[in-house]
């Protein structure tokens, strides 16, 4: 069976009705009853009590003079009321002395009564009552009365007070069922609201219809509390947004766990650490992927401490990355949470040990270096002074006070005011550093120089607080200076002298130079000449235009035109440097076509191949473009390819031209010839040299080549090098720039 | 009757059922009889005509109860000019000689006269004892009772048997 608590407020309001009537009912029953029946009897008692009056004080006399007829006459008198059935009356002496009984009950016989009473015995009430004169007891009268029929008339009250009884019941159940509708239907639209509201968390439902009585107020009520849960709410999901964004922007790792080591909550950069979201933490137990094992253990012993807070740097590895947390835990609640605040002191911890680190390095350097370190504490007047500055000045540790006295009294006496003046103007305007050198007076005696070099701490205010600095023992270079400086002043005269005597001879020199130059110029061009002639004609001769010739005569004239070819372009290269030289050479700067230049030169050059197993190799791109003397540019390229064919027998022979990456042209011409000893390569640059002078027969050249080559690129703005191994082929590599200036040939020169 | 024990306790001789009976409803009998209003005296007097047994009941009544608050006195006469002032005045059957000149003594006087002589009420008695199957009785002779001026309540006469000497 339902409990009572827990029915329905229709249920109960009908049964707290139906209570209140039944009750009420019932003692009004009861107490209809209960008096009815006290009515019965005190009006049967009063009967009886005026019946036994009058039967005495008619029966007194018959008494008194003994006369027992009489007195049964008088009580015959009570035959006219039919309750009253039996009646006795005994005398002084105790003997019955009359008696009277109604019909049908006759047989009933009283035993003597002696005390004056009303007695009720199984339905019948009975009254003894003494007969008196005066004080004079005669006799005892009793009379007794039948109830049955008040008894019988009690019985039918009883039904009339049962069926009304019943009939009350029903009609306060009528009543009851459409009262509780007027009281219950708003309670039950209340509830039907605030299961709503419980169910879907809608905070803007309200109840409508509102009474003005006690549920009406309970629903505003209701509707008042949705208001400002509603507000709250609003509030509360702000606030807790709020904190999030606050635990979120707080410099540290958050998390608040209970006492089963289950997470409540964290911030996201704890969660972010762990690459996980906060959501993942919430109900997670403390040991799983988004906990470090030395947290785990950390949490655990807090736990089972008796410790309201606790503090603690943990080493732990997250993610493959170490990390240095101070855990801050701090139990709340009587234990029954958490909250772990953790600040990543990984950095801190680093630069800890590197300035840790630094800070031995420095010691150990300025043990090293015999610094010694000063710092005076300008406010306090209190100075510092390193165990190096001491003993820079011969004295132990405890010998020197930290006060700034203890410096200036060591300053020598001629220096001592510009020393603290520079000082103190330093002081007032600090601007770099101070750099000064200056004598400190040693412990035995002597004076010191030491090179000072301070800084100034300044305030907010530009007032100087603090100065640091470090004195460095300079004394053996200050002596060294002054004996550098009187030998430095006698070497000056001597190379004075030595100068002015190189620079006459040098005039005359190049004096002479330049007439050399001049003179081969003109010279050159007088010897080209004749040559020219001889080649013709030798020309002419093997053309067989004088007549045919036989082959010991063409193979003479051959030798004769090859010479003459040889001793032409010997003068040619004599002549090119010798203009280099007197510094004559004309340039003609055009724009053309590397491509177009380079083509050329190999079709020029591809006779000399004749005879050999040799591929000549030209590699430019179309679209370049160069700005330069094209006579020259061609002359070097072509001396380098036909050195480069001369002494290569088979394989290959390469020019190529391309733009470096610093926007030059950049030339490289390479062989698979014979190469070039390392020994060799040195003098290679040099004018009138033919490597391996021995084989000359078999490589004839003038020898000016390479020497004219590294002299035009330089004249051009650029530059040349080669790299080679003997017998393993030679590379040739100059650069030019792609537009030639007047500058760089300026330049350079 | 509740006198029994009273007599018992006496240490006189024995008194018969009888006198005792008739000494209590001489007592009872001033409770129902009226006496003329002039009557002041303030002793109750009980007379009795010569030597009677019932004279010890009597005083022993007189020694302890009152009539309206007065004093019970028992005197005795020995002749009818003794007679003086009394209030009832019994006349044994003893005497019944003297019935009629003790009568004519008391004739016109307020004086109870009670006797047991027979025909005590004919001769102008006004109330005598009587024994009807051995319980004693009363009659009244109201006649007389009127005409001593003294009046019977009806409690009494109901009980008596009631003569009537014109009858």
């Amino acid at each position: 069976m339902k409990k009572f608590r827990d029915l329905s407020i229709k249920t109960k309001l009908v049964l707290m009705q139906l209570l209140v009537t039944s009750v009420v009912l019932v003692f009004l029953g009861i107490f209809l009853i209960y008096d009815e029946w006290r009515n019965y009897k005190d009006s049967a008692v009063n009967q009886l009590t005026s019946s036994a009056q009058l039967i005495i004080s008619n029966s007194i006399s018959s008494l008194q003079f003994s006369d027992p007829a009489a007195a049964e006459e008088v009580l015959s008198s009570l035959n006219t009321q039919n309750e009253i059935v039996n009646a006795w009356i005994y005398n002084g002496e105790d003997k019955l002395f009359a008696k009277y009984s109604k019909a049908g009950y006759e047989h009933y016989t009283l035993s003597k009564i002696n005390q004056e009473g009303i007695t009720f015995s199984k339905g019948y009430i009975t009254i003894a009552k003494k007969i008196m004169d005066d004080e004079e007891v005669l006799g005892m009268l009793s009379i007794r009365l039948d109830m049955s029929a008040r008894w019988n008339a009690l019985i039918r009250d009883i039904y009339s007070i049962i069926l009304a009884f019943v009939a009350g019941i029903v009609t306060a159940f009528l009543l009851a069922i459409l009262v509780q509708r007027k009281i219950s239907g708003p309670l039950l639209e209340l509830t039907n609201k605030t299961e709503q509201v419980a169910k879907t968390g809608d905070y803007s439902l309200r109840i409508e219809n509102i009474s003005s009585d006690e549920i009406g107020y309970l629903g505003s009520a209701f509707n008042r509390l949705l208001e400002q849960t509603q507000l709250r709410e609003q509030e509360l999901s702000m606030a807790r947004e709020q904190l999030q964004i606050v635990l979120d922007t707080v410099p540290g790792t958050i998390s608040w766990l209970d006492s089963n080591l289950n997470y409540l909550g964290v911030n996201r950069r704890l969660a972010d650490t762990f690459g996980l979201k906060p959501e993942d933490f919430i109900g997670q137990n403390l040991g799983f992927k988004g906990s470090s094992e030395e947290f785990v253990a950390f949490v655990r012993k807090f736990f089972n401490s008796k410790n309201k807070q606790v503090y603690k740097e943990i080493n732990a590895i997250i993610q493959n990355q170490p990390y240095t947390h101070l855990i801050i835990g701090q139990k709340y609640g009587d234990d029954k949470f958490a909250v772990f605040i953790g600040i990543d002191i990984t950095r801190i911890k680093e630069a800890e040990r590197s300035i840790k680190l630094s800070e031995e390095r420095f010691a150990l350097v300025l043990e090293a270096s015999n610094t010694g370190i000063w710092d005076f504490d300008i406010l306090n007047n209190a100075a510092y002074y390193s165990p190096r500055w001491k003993a820079i000045l011969g004295y132990e540790e405890h010998e020197i006070k930290n006060t700034s006295e203890e410096w200036e009294n060591r300053l020598h006496p001629d220096e001592k005011e510009r020393i603290i003046k520079l000082f103190d103007d330093y002081m007032a305007n600090p601007q770099g550093q101070l750099v000064y050198e200056y004598r400190l007076r040693h412990k035995d005696g002597t004076y010191r120089w030491v090179y000072d070099r301070s800084t100034a701490l300044r305030n907010e205010q530009g007032k100087s607080y603090r100065m640091l600095g470090s004195i460095y023992d300079i004394t053996s270079r200050k002596n060294a200076e002054a004996a550098l400086q009187e030998a430095h002043n006698n070497l000056e005269i001597k190379v004075a002298e030595r100068t002015r005597e190189l620079a006459e001879a040098n005039i005359r020199l190049q004096e002479l130079d330049r007439l050399k130059s001049m003179f081969l110029a003109s010279m050159s061009h007088e010897l080209r000449t004749p040559l020219n002639s001889i080649i013709g004609f030798t020309g002419l001769l093997l053309m067989g235009m004088a007549g045919d010739l036989n082959d010991e005569q063409k193979k003479q004239l051959d030798l004769v035109k090859n010479s003459a070819k040889h001793l032409l372009d010997l003068i040619n290269d004599i002549l090119d440097i010798s203009k280099i030289e007197a510094e004559k050479i004309d340039l003609d700067i055009n724009e053309y076509n590397l491509k177009e230049l380079i083509d050329e030169i190999i079709a020029e050059a591809s006779p000399l191949v004749n005879g050999k197993d040799l591929q000549l190799v030209g590699d430019v791109s179309n679209d370049l473009n160069m700005t330069s003397d094209r006579r020259r540019v061609k002359q070097i390229v072509m001396n380098l390819i036909s050195n480069a064919i001369k002494f290569t027998d088979r394989g290959s022979v390469s020019v190529k031209a391309a733009l470096n990456p610093d926007n030059m042209l950049e030339f490289v011409v390479t062989d698979t010839g014979i190469g070039i000893s390392e020994e060799d390569q040195k003098k290679l640059f040099a004018p009138f040299q033919q490597l391996d002078m021995s084989s000359s027969k078999k490589y004839d050249g003038t020898g000016l080549g390479l020497y004219l080559c590294s002299k035009l690129v330089d004249i051009l703005g650029g530059k040349i090098e080669m790299n080679s191994a003997l017998g393993k082929g030679s590379t040739f590599t100059f650069i030019l720039p792609l537009v030639y200036s007047d500058k760089i040939g300026k330049e350079k020169e | 009757m509740t006198f029994n024990l009273m007599v018992c306790a006496e240490d006189h001789s024995e008194v018969s059922q009888n006198d005792l009976v008739k000494s209590v409803f001489i007592y009872n009998f001033t409770k129902y009889i009226h006496w003329p209003s002039d009557d002041t005296s303030d002793v109750f007097n009980i007379g009795i005509f010569g030597e009677n047994d019932i004279n010890i009941p009597l005083r022993e009544i007189a020694r302890k109860k009152t009539v309206s608050g007065r004093k019970i006195q028992i005197k005795q006469y020995n002749s009818p000019e003794d007679i003086d002032h009394c209030h009832i005045l019994f006349v044994p059957s003893g005497v019944k000689e003297m019935i009629p000149d003790i009568l004519g003594e008391v004739k016109n006087k307020s004086i109870l006269t009670v006797s047991d002589a027979d025909n005590f009420s004919e001769q102008g008695g006004m109330i005598t004892f009587i024994l009807i199957e051995g319980k004693i009785k009363f009659e009244i002779n109201i006649a007389s009772l009127e005409q001593a001026k003294l009046t019977a309540g009806s409690e009494l006469l109901k009980l008596a048997i009631l003569v009537d000497e014109n009858k």
